[in-house]
């Protein structure tokens, strides 16, 4: 049982009007409790280990390659690698230890064992869409004409197919492993000593310079893979790197159906993700504008001479210079919870004071206890402005949400305090009455209007940046 | 025949080969396309058919003419040089933009093409112009110290930019350190570089810009037009850096801000882990005064790494040009790399540029050594210490760049007993390697040491294992490793001595014992923080 002392509930009555994301659990808060214990307050948790995600420790590191190839921890143009690499390494792998044919059948059993391991991961790594039925859906919902059942029974057989292939490995990783464990570094080290022994035994890597280049290869990714916590940036020249060895490989081979399949397969990626980038579609956009943004529509004014650079900025964060002004007016503090603005902020290395994952507000909350505290605490030392990225929650891929509890509490504070004023945000509410009469509001909540008003959020909008008064 | 015999057999193992690929691509794609959701819409909803069909169009005429196939092996040869392929980039620049303004439905008129236009070659000229400084220096240092060989000239020409590169970051650091960065002083600066080695800087304006590309031998039509649609892309994401200001969270934060705060004082600014490529992107807004040059400089690291890229590929690896080409295309498109050519303008796709190079020099120095018997491969001294300085030198400039080069550093450690062809040295140093960075706390970066329950034994054990491999290795061999670490130790105390300003610099700002902060600097801070702000609230209840 908790202690009383280690434990706080914070009940937001009466935020009926209360909208600060898109997530309908935000929309209404009133009576809203959250339990501070519950919360890591671990900003690499949140913020740096969401690459590598949070599934069993030795999972996390072996499922890693995978991850980043599929995009199970996170979607997107910033962490997509594609799938080329993750499907011409093993063919390559295995040309490579061609000869030596036990190894071939070892291996080839150990990538059929690696994909089960990845694919049975991948659903625990997603819990929102934790089944490929579930992600179809949501796919076909988006594209709407294209009917997926074929690939969700083809993927469906495929899947239960490598996983039971891979249930002895991993019934053997959960029970070596855990959040935590003893076993996993000793694994991962294992594994980099045999594929030392494994790279001297092949015959075809007699000529010293291959096999420096090959062992320099693996160690980096080695290195990538404990120390990067999966940021696919820092191990960005292994990608050259392997789709050279792995078409010299390829070329190598005698075999025209091997290189057959080999190249060909690559046409595909090529041609989707040059289609991808052309089409360049994001999720913010419109569904009436997809396909057309292969230039962003409001740089492109600039580069043609239509506007300068201070139009662009008001175009790109809607109305943000008279904001950025009176911050620049002054030599105050300014707290800042994710954004780039500090772009834009003079002398913004002494004036700045980060708290991207809201670290420091959660101390500071555990010592006041209460968000009603937090505004005057700022206001007493100094810091007159607040800037948030209202998409701060969306960084959070932890299981017990760590981030989104904090960022609602710090909303609370927000909220509570009379003593704040909003200078600018792109965020747009739509308030709608009894009689169907609508108006606009430029705000992050509807502070003041009851609940008779029905709100719907017209832009989800990326920041807001307050004055404390 | 028993089982063993049949899982012996040549042909079962090529069907087993050709069925598990087959296998592996279809579940791979299909796992792939059912966790993503924009790529089929991308598809569906692909809009730009007609400029796309034009330039395969073009594409395929200029491939066909530039390798002589068909028809056109009657016709003269299309002359390629740095001239035509930048009015290309300039037609496919026109040709994107107006395509977009199908949608965009702006009154585009010709002042507004030639305003694009002067945007585009102010651009590309004032990165053409540090290209060439960093060409025309690292060439007058490397010639004196280590000349070139025939056949490699691409290498060694990259190797002087990288070289160059190295020397104009230490410069502006200097003048940094006395707040002399400012546009006369940057721009002069420039100057002399080109100057001091004219001739070079010459050859080099007529080589990039002029004479006729060389067709390379084995080059085929495939290979020719993987190489134009390379070019179309780097047109498109080109569009990207013509902003007035950075759009990535990453660049404006650190990268871009960066330059633009050094330019606003003209100081080295306080704080932040190395900076040696901002330092130099800083170049755009100092000298320039422009936004645009100081994203493009960020890009030309990964214009310069696709160069590289090739190189490595064609000259060191032997895949031939048309697979390097495809090569260059596949890192090209890769998304999160794209992403570093449009949005976040950093410095990563400069720090591979660096490294590639380097990869490529230690791999040309092994092969130049092609048939040399193992006791004597280390023969050479004076020859093979100038090559393990100048692979000193990168990689202290990497550093500089981005402290997270140590994984290569480590890696070409380690693989360097190859040379010698002692596993016991290779694992020896793995092992080492591993337990140092266990015991100094490099794996808390990520934030996830503290889930590791024993990782000070494990990082003990690895080390004292691989240390008493090391000493096995010796024992066997005392001549050949003692030749391995005094190699390496050169490589090592030259990298060290490139890299101290920097740590010099951490340690000023930091005034802190820690190694790791001294060696990673620390991001620049008000002094306020968040004890403060409790005590200071709660003097005031």
């Amino acid at each position: 049982m908790h202690k009383a002392s280690s434990l706080l509930f914070i009940l937001l009555l009466g935020f009926t009007t209360l909208l600060v994301g898109q997530e309908d659990a935000y929309s209404n808060i009133g009576g809203l409790s959250i339990q501070l214990d519950s919360i890591i307050n671990d900003g690499k948790r949140d913020e740096i280990q969401r690459y590598i995600g949070y599934e069993t420790l030795l999972a996390r590191y072996i499922t890693l390659p995978y991850d980043i190839s599929v995009n199970t921890a996170n979607q997107g143009r910033y962490f997509d690698i594609g799938y080329a690499l993750l499907l011409i390494i093993p063919i390559s792998l295995l040309l490579l230890f061609y000869r030596n044919k036990r190894i071939f059948y070892f291996l080839l059993l150990l990538l059929l064992t690696y994909l089960g391991i990845g694919k049975y991961y991948s659903f625990q790594n997603i819990p929102e869409v934790g089944s490929l039925n579930r992600n179809a859906d949501n796919w076909a919902s988006i594209t709407g004409s294209v009917d997926f059942n074929i690939i969700d029974q083809v993927l469906f057989i495929f899947n239960d197919f490598c996983i039971l292939i891979a249930k002895p490995a991993i019934l053997l990783i959960e029970a070596i492993s855990g959040a935590e464990d003893s076993t996993t570094y000793p694994v991962l080290i294992i594994i980099l000593i045999i594929g030392i022994i494994l790279l001297s035994k092949v015959q075809s890597i007699r000529p010293k310079q291959l096999k420096f280049f090959l062992t320099t290869i693996f160690i980096f990714i080695i290195l990538w893979l404990i120390l990067s916590g999966g940021i696919i940036w820092y191990g960005f020249i292994s990608i050259p790197l392997l789709f050279m060895v792995s078409m010299k490989e390829l070329k190598k081979n005698k075999s025209r159906m091997i290189i057959g399949i080999g190249i060909i397969s690559l046409l595909p990626w090529i041609v989707m993700s040059f289609v991808s980038r052309v089409s360049n579609i994001e999720a913010y956009q419109p569904k009436d504008n997809w396909g057309k943004n292969i230039l962003h529509n409001s740089l492109v004014p600039y580069s043609t001479g239509f506007v300068n650079a201070q139009e662009t900025k008001n175009s790109v964060y809607n109305n943000v210079n008279q904001a950025l002004e009176e911050i620049n007016s002054s030599d105050a503090f300014v707290f800042q919870v994710g954004t780039s603005l500090s772009y834009e902020i003079t002398k913004s290395t002494t004036r700045l004071m980060p708290d991207n994952t809201l670290d420091k507000f959660y101390l500071m909350l555990r010592i006041f206890g209460s968000p009603k505290d937090i505004i005057p605490a700022f206001k007493a030392s100094g810091i007159e402005y607040i800037i948030l990225d209202l998409y701060t929650p969306t960084l959070d891929k932890t299981p017990e949400k760590s981030l989104t509890n904090k960022y609602k509490l710090f909303i609370a504070a927000l909220y509570e305090s009379n003593n704040i004023k909003l200078l600018s945000t792109d965020r747009i509410l739509t308030l709608t009455n009894d009689d169907g009469q609508g108006a606009q509001l430029s705000h992050i909540f509807a502070k003041g209007y009851g609940d008779k008003v029905d709100i719907s959020l017209t832009n989800h909008g990326s920041y807001a940046i307050f004055q404390i008064l | 025949m028993n089982i063993k015999e049949i899982l012996s057999s040549d042909k079962l193992q090529e069907w087993v080969l050709v069925l598990f690929s087959v296998f592996w691509v279809i579940v791979v794609i299909l796992d792939y396309l059912n966790k993503q959701v924009y790529y089929i819409p991308s598809i569906t909803h692909f809009k730009y058919g007609i400029l796309f069909s034009g330039l395969i169009v073009l594409g395929v005429i200029l491939s066909a003419s530039y390798t002589r196939v068909s028809i056109f092996s009657k016709i003269p040869p299309l002359k390629v040089n740095g001239l035509v392929i930048t009015s290309f980039m300039v037609l496919f620049v026109w040709s994107i933009i107006s395509a977009y303004n199908v949608y965009w439905k702006a009154p585009l008129g010709m002042s507004n093409y030639l305003h694009l236009t002067q945007k585009v070659f102010t651009t590309l000229g004032g990165a053409y112009a540090l290209t060439l400084a960093a060409f025309s220096i690292g060439n007058l240092f490397r010639s004196k110290f280590l000349p070139a060989e025939d056949g490699n000239n691409l290498t060694f020409a990259l190797l002087d930019i990288v070289l160059g590169f190295l020397f104009y970051s230490a410069s502006l650091m200097l003048l940094g350190a006395f707040g002399l960065l400012d546009q006369y002083v940057v721009l002069g600066l420039l100057l002399l570089l080109i100057l001091l080695n004219y001739k070079a800087s010459f050859s080099f304006l007529l080589k990039t810009l002029w004479t006729t590309i060389k067709r390379p031998k084995d080059l085929n039509f495939w290979g020719a037009f993987v190489a134009f649609m390379v070019l179309v892309y780097i047109a498109m994401n080109y569009l990207y850096t013509q902003a007035p200001f950075p759009l990535g969270f990453d660049a404006r934060n650190y990268y871009v801000n960066i330059p633009k705060l050094i330019s606003e004082t003209g100081y080295l600014i306080e704080g932040f882990q190395p900076y040696a490529w901002s330092l130099i992107m800083a170049t755009g807004f100092v000298a320039f005064g422009s936004p645009e040059i100081t994203m493009f400089i960020s890009v030309l690291g990964g214009l310069l790494s696709l160069f590289a890229i090739y190189d490595l590929a064609k000259n060191h690896i032997g895949i031939g040009s048309n697979s390097a080409f495809l090569v260059v295309l596949l890192y090209l498109v890769t998304p999160t790399v794209t992403n570093h050519f449009i949005i976040e303008f950093k410095i990563d796709l400069s720090l591979v540029f660096i490294q590639l190079v380097t990869l490529s020099l230690v791999l040309h120095w092994i092969k130049s050594k092609k048939g040399t018997r193992t006791i004597e491969f280390f023969n050479d001294k004076s020859q093979d210490t100038k090559f393990l300085v100048i692979v000193g030198l990168l990689f202290g400039f990497a550093l500089s760049v981005k402290v997270l080069s140590v994984f290569l550093i480590i890696a070409v450690f380690t693989a360097f007993w190859w040379i010698i062809e002692d596993i016991y040295g290779v694992i020896g140093t793995a092992l080492s390697s591993i337990g140092f960075i266990i015991l100094l706390g490099l794996d808390e970066l990520s934030g996830l040491s503290i889930y590791h329950l024993s990782s000070t034994y494990v990082g003990i054990i690895s080390l004292v294992i691989g240390l008493g491999v090391l000493i096995y290795s010796f024992l066997r061999s005392r001549t050949l490793f003692l030749q391995v670490i005094k190699s390496l130790t050169i490589i090592g105390f030259v990298t060290a001595i490139t890299f101290s300003p920097w740590v010099y610099k951490n340690y000023t700002y930091a005034k802190t014992n820690s190694m790791i902060e001294i060696i990673i600097g620390d991001n620049p801070r008000p002094t306020l923080d968040v004890r403060d702000i409790i005590r200071n609230y709660k003097k005031l209840k």
